[in-house]
């Protein structure tokens, strides 16, 4: 009876650490592909580049003592139709193969960009998180603002639209503006809101820039880096901290180094592996 | 006869206390060793060393009882098991064929869609928009 109850308590455990890494990997998508950009003269130089591949490790942490959960890919290819190119932003998510009996993980997120504004013109999600599974897919219409949702949930199709007004990005494409932004010129505590699309329905979501710091980044060593708090709601905003923090290494490219979420027990981490 | 009382009535009480610790390390090392065998990795180690600790003070305090040596043994197993498995299973993520073909698919069916679009002139319209809004 006891190990039943003990088991339980694990299983509730994993489920807690898993929907924590659902927040992470919005985060880390929001901070590698798309923000809306309100201030041109803050704008960095452009970071996309054809080919560029990133690995992060998922982690969950317990006074110190980590476990690795996932690994995040994040990968930009150009894609070509009749007379145009665009990028594909992919960012997949697959827990590692001892985890894969208990809570196996593949999400696929996708984006397709404009190359010279890099507004999103079709985005994609196709999630199987323990045999969850769902699929969106958004087309965006920039002439009436309006954005076309398939839902497929369950085996259920669903399609309804979103109405915009002025820049919005989904959760892929808004990972790239937060990294084309010049930190340089920000002052400590400045926020930048961004309107970011999350299964057909428009979120706000705020970055809060800390400052720099210095931090270990695995086999590439101690590198300077930007620190962002990320926040979804006003109440988390008016935090003096926040508890979901990214950080940037602070070279042209502003590659997200670690990101972390705190969580009741513990914390989850995401730290670039290879870039 | 009185002192003789008081003295069974501490050594009782002593004796409850004791026995309620060392449940206590028993609970946390069964507990460390079903984690070890579970994905868990170094947390594993979080319960199993608490175990650990309070059984090895229990047994040099008390040396007449059994059950923290019974404690030891499982919280060593369990040790044993956590650092074999850091030490020798190598995190990896399983190629899946399935995944694979899931992402040719989708993004087979993103350019198909792209090219309808292009075909409606909704992506010449992206074009002319501005950089910054």
């Amino acid at each position: 009876m006891v190990k039943i109850e003990i088991f339980e308590l694990i299983l509730k455990l994993i489920i807690k650490v898993i929907s924590m890494l659902k927040i992470v990997l919005v985060i880390i998508i929001f901070s590698l592909f798309s923000f809306s950009a309100k201030e041109s003269a803050e704008t960095f130089k452009p970071v996309i580049t054809d080919g560029e591949n990133l690995t992060f490790v998922a982690s969950y942490n317990m006074s110190g003592l980590m476990t690795d959960i996932a690994e995040i890919q994040s990968v930009t290819s150009k894609v070509s139709t009749k007379t145009k190119t665009l990028y594909r932003l992919k960012c997949t998510a697959s827990s590692y193969s001892k985890w894969d009996t208990y809570f196996k993980i593949r999400d696929l997120y996708e984006s397709y960009i404009t190359i010279d504004t890099y507004k999103p013109v079709i985005s994609k999600k196709n999630i199987d998180e323990g045999g969850y599974k769902k699929e969106v897919s958004s087309t965006f219409n920039y002439s009436n603002k309006i954005i076309k949702n398939k839902v497929i949930k369950h085996g259920k199709e669903d399609s309804f639209d979103t109405v915009f007004q002025g820049s919005l990005y989904d959760l892929v494409s808004s990972v790239y503006h937060i990294r084309t932004l010049d930190y340089d010129k920000f002052t400590v505590g400045k926020v930048i809101a961004i309107s970011v699309l999350i299964d057909g329905k428009i979120h706000k979501i705020n970055a809060k820039y800390l400052g720099t710091e210095n931090i270990s980044v695995g086999k590439y060593g101690n590198k300077k880096c930007y620190k962002l708090s990320i926040s979804v709601n006003e109440k988390e905003l008016k935090k003096a901290a926040g508890s979901k923090f990214i950080w940037l290494i602070a070279d042209s490219k502003r590659v997200p180094a670690l990101i972390k979420a705190e969580i009741p027990i513990g914390s989850v981490q995401v730290r670039l592996s290879n870039m | 006869m009185v002192n003789c009382y008081i003295k069974n009535y501490k050594n009782m009480k002593i004796n409850i206390l004791v026995k309620i610790v060392v449940i206590i390390a028993l609970i946390a090392s069964l507990l460390g060793l079903v984690l070890a065998f579970l994905p868990f990795g170094l947390i594993a180690l979080i319960p199993t060393l608490f175990g650990f600790a309070i059984a090895l003070i229990v047994f040099f305090i008390y040396r007449k009882y059994k059950l923290p040596k019974i404690v030891l043994f499982i919280s060593s197993i369990a040790i044993l098991l956590i650092a074999g498995k850091e030490i020798f299973i190598k995190d990896e993520v399983v190629a899946d064929k399935a995944f694979i073909e899931k992402d040719e698919a989708s993004k087979n069916e993103a350019i198909k869609e792209l090219n309808e679009l292009e075909e409606s002139g909704l992506l010449d319209e992206i074009d002319s928009l501005d950089v910054v809004e």
